[in-house]
């Protein structure tokens, strides 16, 4: 449960599942949303992650 | 003249209930107006990244206004309604700031207070008549 990427992994559905039922009506819309939220999520931090790890702090 | 639906002369016990509700549990106020299936999201998914928090020795800051940041931090945690004050009376929510998740764990928790004010701005639109 101390992997950093499962972690993420968890919050990013977490947090796409509640925006994804807040922002839209309808279950196919919801679900297209919530894909492109959690893809989102994975990416960036992926990309993020990446970009940082020159950095010595 | 007439109030436009939606305006706040129309704010009316039961909206101011339902939000209420929903402040405390999440999902709740969702669940009162009968849609279920959001309810259960919400309180799933908050649920889950509150005890997450919690298990990753992730802390859960006091009502003190000493700095911007402290009060900020206790207004993120707070959201989270009842889940907060239960595991804050409880003695939960020391936190370990030398833990490996202490970091995470604290991201975990406030993000589980945010998402909970949104679904209750979420709950009054609906129960305003603004949205389905």
């Amino acid at each position: 449960m101390k992997n950093h990427f499962v972690l993420m992994l968890i919050f990013s559905i977490c947090t796409s599942l509640v925006l994804s039922f807040i922002a839209k009506k309808s279950g196919r819309e919801r679900t297209k949303y919530f894909l492109s939220l959690l893809c989102a999520f994975i990416v960036i931090s992926i990309l993020a992650s990446w970009l940082m790890f020159p950095f010595p702090f | 003249m007439e109030n436009q639906p939606g305006s706040t002369a129309e704010i009316s016990r039961k909206t101011i209930s339902v939000c209420v509700a929903g402040a405390l549990i999440p999902g709740l106020g969702h669940a009162i107006l009968g849609k279920w299936d959001r309810a259960l999201v919400f309180l799933g998914s908050i649920a889950c990244l509150f005890a997450l928090g919690l298990y990753l020795q992730g802390r859960l800051f006091n009502p003190e206004f000493h700095t911007i940041t402290a009060m900020l931090k206790f207004i993120a945690n707070a959201g989270s309604g009842l889940f907060y004050w239960i595991a804050l009376l409880s003695g939960l929510g020391e936190g370990d700031s030398t833990a490996y998740t202490y970091d995470y764990a604290n991201v975990f928790l406030y993000v589980a207070g945010l998402l909970n004010m949104l679904v209750v701005v979420d709950v009054f639109d609906i129960a305003m008549g603004r949205k389905r």
